[in-house]
C-alpha cells in the first residue's frame, strides 16, 4: 500500500474519529460535556447518561454503519458502471427504497429496524436490478445517471404523493425523508449493523473481482471470471448496503460520490484499498454533516443531514463536471431504436386529441353529451351544459397548453443536451421554480395568489441562468450534470424549507406534484402569454435542432455557432418548461416522455417530432386532469400524480429497453 | 451543379495545445489544392489535432490557418462552413433518423432561417446519395445500416454540404478491407471532380496508394511531406513509426509499399 494510500485512510479515520466524538459533544439534550465523559466511561443511571448512551451514542453509531454501508455501496456500484458517479442516490436506488418504507409505513405498522430495512431493500433491489442488467450491457456513463436520477425524481415524487394522502399515518417519517441520523435506541441500529457487517465483509472479499469487473464485461470473461455471478454478487451486496443506510437514516445523496472520488484520488492499487479508504471517509462525511446541520440552525430545528450533505455534493459535482472533459460514455449506439416516421400513426394521435379534449369536456359531476358540448362552446347551448363548461373548460384549457409546453421544452432540452432522458427536470426548471413557489407558500403565505407562478417563473429562470453559467453552453455532458447538481441543491432547500413550516407543508406538497386543480382562464393567459412568445422561437429554430442533435464537432463545420445556439435554446427550453410549471406546478414525466414518444411517431426530424410531441404532451396531461377529477369524484386526484403513475412504468420500459444501448 | 472552384486552405506556423501540453509545435502544412493530402504519423503525434484545427474546431495558440488566405479564426462560421466541409471519425448518429434526414443536415450552411429547403439543396441532397451509393438506402434508418453504408451515409452528408474542401478523420477506421478501399475510391472520384481532400489514415500504404501529397507527423512536428513516392522509405517508416520495414514498389500500382518487419519474424525466419 502506498504512503497516499494509507495518509487518505487515515486521515478519514481521524476525521470519523473527531465528528463522532463532536457529533456527541453536541447532541441533543443539555448535557455538560464533563457529563458526556462520565457517562461514556461510567454508563450510570442518570438521565443525562441515559441520553448520551441511547441517544447520542446511537446516533453516531447510526451515521458510522451507514456512512460505511453507503461508500460501500458506491465503491460496488462505481465498479460495475464504471462510472465515477455512480452511488446509491443518483442510480435512483435511495429513491426506491424510501418509496418502499413510505407506502409500507402508510398502510400498515412498519417498526424500525430490520423490517425497515427488509422493505426498504424490496425498493432498492428492483432499481438495482434494472440497473444491473443496464450496466452489464455496458450501457455506462452520463445517461445512466441521467435515466438514474429520472428515476429518483419520479419515485420521490411517488413518495410524496403517498404522504400527501397518508399525512398522519406518514408523519413520523418526515424527518427521516429527508435523511437524518436520529436514532431512538439500540434496537434499530443492532439490526443494521449485524446486517451490514456480513455484507461488507463480502464486499471485502468481492473487492479482487472487482479489479477485473471493471475492464468490461468480454474481457473479464475472457480472464476467467463468471462475470454474471460477479455482477449478481455485486448488485445483491450494493442492494443490501443501500437498504441498510436508507433504513436507519432516510435517502442520503452525495456521500458515496465524494467518498468514491477521495479514494481514487489517492490512487489505489485495486478496489481493496479503495474500499479502505471510502469505508472511513464515507463515516467522516455523514458525521460532520450531521454537526454542521446541528451548527448551522441550532438542535431545536436541526438541519437533517440528508440536506447538508445536498448542499455540500452539488458544487463538489459543478466542480467534477467542470473538470470534465470530452464526452463521458458516449459511446456508438448499435441498437435500432424505434423511432421512425410513422404517417398513420401520427395522424391518428393528431386526430385523437380533439376527440380527447370533447370526452373530457363530456365527463364529470354531470355528464353532457357530446353535442351539448360542442353546442356550448359556441355558446348555444343549455344553461346547464354551460355551468359544466365553465369550471371543465379553463382547467382543461390549462393541461393541454401546460402539456404541449412542457413537451416543447423537453424536446428542445433533449436535443440541446443530447441525451434522451434530459427535461425540464433535470435542467434546474423544475428545482428553481419549487424555491421560488415554496417561497410564497411556505414564507409568505398571505401574499397574493398571482404572485405564486411569477415566482416560481423567476425562480426557474434564476436555476437555469445558474446552470448556464456554470456549465458555458460547452459539453452536453457537464451541462447535464450541472443541471443536476443544481436540481440537488433546490430540492435540498424545498426540503429544508418544509422543515421548517411543517403546518403549510401540505399546500406546498401539492404544488411539489403538481396540479391543475382549479385553475382558471386568468391562470390559462397567463400560461398563453410566454407560450406565443416562445414557441414559435422554438419553431423557427427546428434546423438547429436538427443539427445540434448530431454532434459538435459536425454542428460547428456545418456553420452553426454550437454553444451560443445551445445556450439559446436551452433558455427559450427551459423558459418554456418554466412557465408551465409556474401556473401547474411540478409536474414530472411530461417534458421527458412526450418527446420520447413523439419520437417513435414522428423520427428524428424536429420538424415533425416538435409538434408531434406537443400534440401528444396536451394528451398526457389532459387525460391526467380529466382522469384526476372523474376518477374518485369529488376527491381530487393531483393530475401530476396521475403522469407519474403513466410515465414511471413508461420510464422503466424505457430504461429496460435502452440496456444495451 | 456548381462546379468546385479553388480554395486554399494552409497552416502557419501552428502551434496548438490542450492546457500545458502543445500536441503541435509550429507546423507549417499547405493542403495543395486540387490533390489529396493524407496525414500519416504514429498514436498520439497530432494528425488529428491538425485535421480539427484546418476544420476551426480547435484554436490555435500561436500561427495560424489561411483559409483563401484570410485567417480561418477571423472568418464567419457560415463562410467557412461554405467552403470547408469536415467528418469527424465515427460520429454517433441520432436516433430515428433515416440516411436522407442526415444527408439534408448538410445542406444547413445554405438554408435560410425558417426557409423550407429549396430545390438546390434537393438536388445537391440527390446527388451525395448517388456519388455515394446510398441512394437506394434513402428511406432506411442509419441504425439499421452496416457499418460501411452507414461511413458512406456520413460523407454523404459531408458531400451535400458542397464544399471545394473536404476534411476526414480516419474515415476507413472499423471498416473492412473492401469497405475501406471503397471509400477511398470515392474520395478518388471526388478529388478528380476538382476537391481538396485533407485525410487523418491510419494505413501508410492506403496512404501512399490514394494521397498526392504526403504528411508524416513526428511529435507534433513535421517529418517529412511530399509525393509519397519522394518521401516514403525504410528511414521514415523508422523515423515516424518506430518500426523496422522494407518499402518495396506496390506490385499493382507502384507507389511505395512498406512491410514492417516486426521483432521475431527475422528468428523465424533464420531457424527455418
Amino acid at each position: 500500500m502506498s504512503a497516499r494510500v494509507v495518509a487518505f485512510a487515515a486521515a478519514g479515520v481521524a476525521l470519523a474519529m473527531l465528528a463522532g466524538l463532536l457529533d456527541i459533544a453536541q447532541g441533543q439534550g443539555d448535557v455538560p460535556l464533563g457529563d458526556v465523559w462520565s457517562a461514556l466511561f461510567n454508563r450510570g443511571e442518570s438521565l443525562n447518561d441515559a441520553l448520551v448512551l441511547d441517544i447520542r451514542l446511537p446516533r453516531a453509531a447510526a451515521g458510522i454503519v451507514a456512512g460505511f454501508a453507503l461508500a460501500g455501496a458506491a465503491i460496488i456500484l462505481q465498479a460495475i458502471t464504471r462510472n465515477p458517479l455512480a452511488e446509491p442516490a443518483t442510480l435512483g436506488l435511495t429513491a426506491g427504497g424510501a418509496l418502499a418504507v413510505t407506502l409500507v409505513a402508510a398502510y400498515a405498522t412498519l417498526a424500525p429496524g430490520a423490517p425497515t430495512i427488509a422493505v426498504a431493500f424490496v425498493g432498492v433491489a428492483v432499481g438495482t436490478a434494472l440497473i444491473g442488467t443496464m450496466a452489464a450491457a455496458g450501457g455506462g456513463g452520463v445517461r445512466l445517471i441521467l435515466a438514474g436520477m429520472a428515476v429518483g425524481l419520479a419515485l420521490a415524487a411517488g413518495t410524496a404523493a403517498v404522504r400527501l394522502t397518508k399525512e398522519t399515518e406518514t408523519s413520523g417519517l418526515f424527518l427521516w425523508g429527508a435523511g437524518s441520523l436520529l436514532q431512538n435506541g439500540w434496537g434499530p441500529l443492532t439490526a443494521g449493523a449485524l446486517i451490514a457487517a456480513p455484507a461488507l465483509l463480502a464486499t471485502l472479499l468481492l473487492t479482487r473481482s472487482l479489479d477485473v469487473a471493471v475492464l468490461g464485461e468480454h474481457t473479464a470473461r475472457a480472464l476467467g471470471q463468471r462475470a454474471g455471478l460477479v455482477q449478481l454478487a455485486s448488485v445483491t451486496l450494493a442492494a443490501v448496503l443501500t437498504a441498510v443506510a436508507v433504513g436507519l437514516v432516510g435517502p442520503i445523496a452525495f456521500v458515496g460520490i465524494l467518498a468514491g472520488g477521495l479514494a481514487r484520488a489517492a490512487r489505489p492499487k485495486g478496489h481493496l484499498q479503495a474500499l479502505l479508504v471510502a469505508l472511513p471517509w464515507g463515516a467522516a462525511i455523514l458525521l460532520a454533516a450531521d454537526v454542521a446541520g446541528r451548527v448551522i440552525t441550532g438542535l431545536d430545528t436541526e438541519t437533517p443531514a440528508g440536506v447538508v450533505c445536498a448542499l455540500i455534493g452539488a458544487p463538489v459535482l459543478v466542480i467534477v463536471a467542470k473538470r470534465l472533459r470530452g464526452e463521458v460514455g458516449q459511446q456508438l449506439d448499435t441498437r435500432a431504436s424505434g423511432a421512425r416516421w410513422r404517417p398513420r400513426a401520427a395522424l391518428l394521435a393528431a386526430l385523437l386529441l380533439p376527440v380527447a379534449i370533447i370526452a373530457s369536456l363530456c365527463l364529470g359531476e354531470i355528464d353532457i353529451g357530446p353535442g351539448e358540448v360542442v353546442k356550448s362552446i359556441f355558446g348555444s347551448g343549455s344553461p346547464l351544459g354551460e355551468i359544466a363548461l365553465e369550471s371543465r373548460a379553463p382547467r382543461l384549457a390549462v393541461a393541454l397548453l401546460g402539456g404541449a409546453c412542457l413537451a416543447a421544452s423537453g424536446t428542445v432540452l433533449q436535443a440541446a443536451v443530447r441525451n434522451p432522458f434530459a427535461g425540464p427536470e433535470l435542467a434546474g426548471v423544475v428545482g428553481g421554480a419549487s424555491v421560488g413557489a415554496f417561497l410564497v407558500l411556505l414564507v409568505y403565505p398571505d401574499a397574493p395568489t398571482l404572485v405564486l407562478p411569477f415566482a416560481s417563473f423567476a425562480g426557474a429562470l434564476l436555476a437555469m441562468a445558474a446552470v448556464l453559467a456554470l456549465a458555458g453552453g460547452t459539453s452536453p455532458t457537464r451541462l447535464a450534470l450541472i443541471g443536476l447538481a443544481v436540481t440537488a441543491a433546490c430540492s435540498a432547500v424545498t426540503m429544508l424549507m418544509l422543515l421548517n413550516a411543517q403546518p403549510a407543508a401540505a399546500t406546498a406538497i401539492t404544488w411539489l406534484i403538481g396540479s391543475t386543480y382549479a385553475t382558471s382562464w386568468a391562470d390559462f393567459r397567463m400560461l398563453l402569454v410566454p407560450a406565443v412568445i416562445l414557441l414559435p422561437l422554438v419553431f423557427l429554430a427546428v434546423r438547429r435542432l436538427d443539427v445540434l442533435m448530431l454532434d459538435d464537432d459536425l454542428s460547428r463545420s456545418l456553420g452553426l455557432h454550437t454553444s451560443r445556439t445551445r445556450a439559446l435554446l436551452l433558455a427559450a427550453g427551459a423558459a418554456l418548461g418554466a412557465a408551465a410549471v409556474a401556473v401547474c406546478g411540478a409536474i414530472a414525466f411530461v417534458g421527458l416522455l412526450a418527446p420520447h414518444a413523439a419520437r417513435l411517431l414522428a423520427g428524428g426530424n424536429h420538424r415533425r417530432s416538435l409538434p408531434m410531441a406537443m400534440v401528444l404532451g396536451a394528451l398526457l396531461l389532459g387525460l391526467a386532469d380529466t382522469v384526476g377529477r372523474t376518477v374518485l369524484a369529488p376527491t381530487e386526484i393531483p393530475s401530476g400524480l396521475i403522469v407519474s403513475l403513466i410515465g414511471a412504468p413508461y420510464l422503466a420500459v424505457l430504461l429496460w429497453r435502452s440496456r444495451t444501448a | 451543379m456548381a462546379e468546385p472552384h479553388g480554395v486554399s486552405i494552409e497552416a502557419r506556423q501552428l502551434r496548438v495545445g490542450y492546457g500545458e501540453r502543445d500536441v503541435l509545435n509550429g507546423v507549417d502544412v499547405p493542403l495543395p489544392e486540387g490533390q489529396i493530402t493524407a496525414i500519416v504519423g504514429a498514436n498520439a503525434c497530432g494528425k488529428s489535432t491538425l485535421l480539427r484545427t484546418f476544420a476551426r474546431l480547435l484554436k490555435p495558440t500561436a500561427g495560424s490557418v489561411l483559409l483563401d488566405g484570410a485567417e480561418i479564426a477571423h472568418t464567419p462560421t457560415r463562410d467557412v462552413a461554405k467552403r470547408l466541409g469536415f467528418l469527424p471519425q465515427s460520429p454517433v448518429p441520432p436516433e430515428g433518423l433515416t440516411v436522407e434526414d442526415l444527408v439534408h443536415r448538410g445542406r444547413f450552411p445554405h438554408q435560410k432561417l425558417g426557409r423550407r429547403s429549396s430545390a438546390e439543396d434537393k438536388a445537391r441532397v440527390d446527388w451525395a446519395l448517388n456519388a455515394t451509393g446510398v441512394h437506394d438506402l434513402k428511406d432506411r434508418p442509419l441504425d439499421r445500416l452496416s457499418g460501411g453504408q452507414r461511413q458512406r451515409a456520413w460523407i454523404a452528408m459531408a458531400l451535400a454540404q458542397d464544399t471545394p474542401i473536404l476534411l476526414l478523420d480516419e474515415p476507413t477506421t472499423y471498416l473492412d478491407l473492401a469497405h475501406q478501399l471503397e471509400v477511398l475510391d470515392l474520395l478518388v472520384d471526388l478529388n478528380e471532380q476538382g476537391r481538396t481532400i485533407g485525410i487523418v489514415l491510419h494505413d501508410l500504404n492506403h496512404a501512399c496508394r490514394y494521397a498526392h501529397h504526403l504528411v508524416a507527423l513526428k511529435r507534433g512536428e513535421v517529418y517529412a511531406a511530399g509525393a509519397p513516392d519522394e518521401i516514403v522509405d525504410e528511414v521514415l517508416v523508422k523515423q515516424v513509426f518506430g518500426l523496422d520495414s522494407r518499402v518495396i514498389p506496390d506490385p499493382v500500382t507502384g507507389t511505395p509499399m512498406c512491410v514492417p518487419i516486426g521483432r521475431t519474424v527475422t528468428r523465424s525466419a533464420t531457424a527455418s
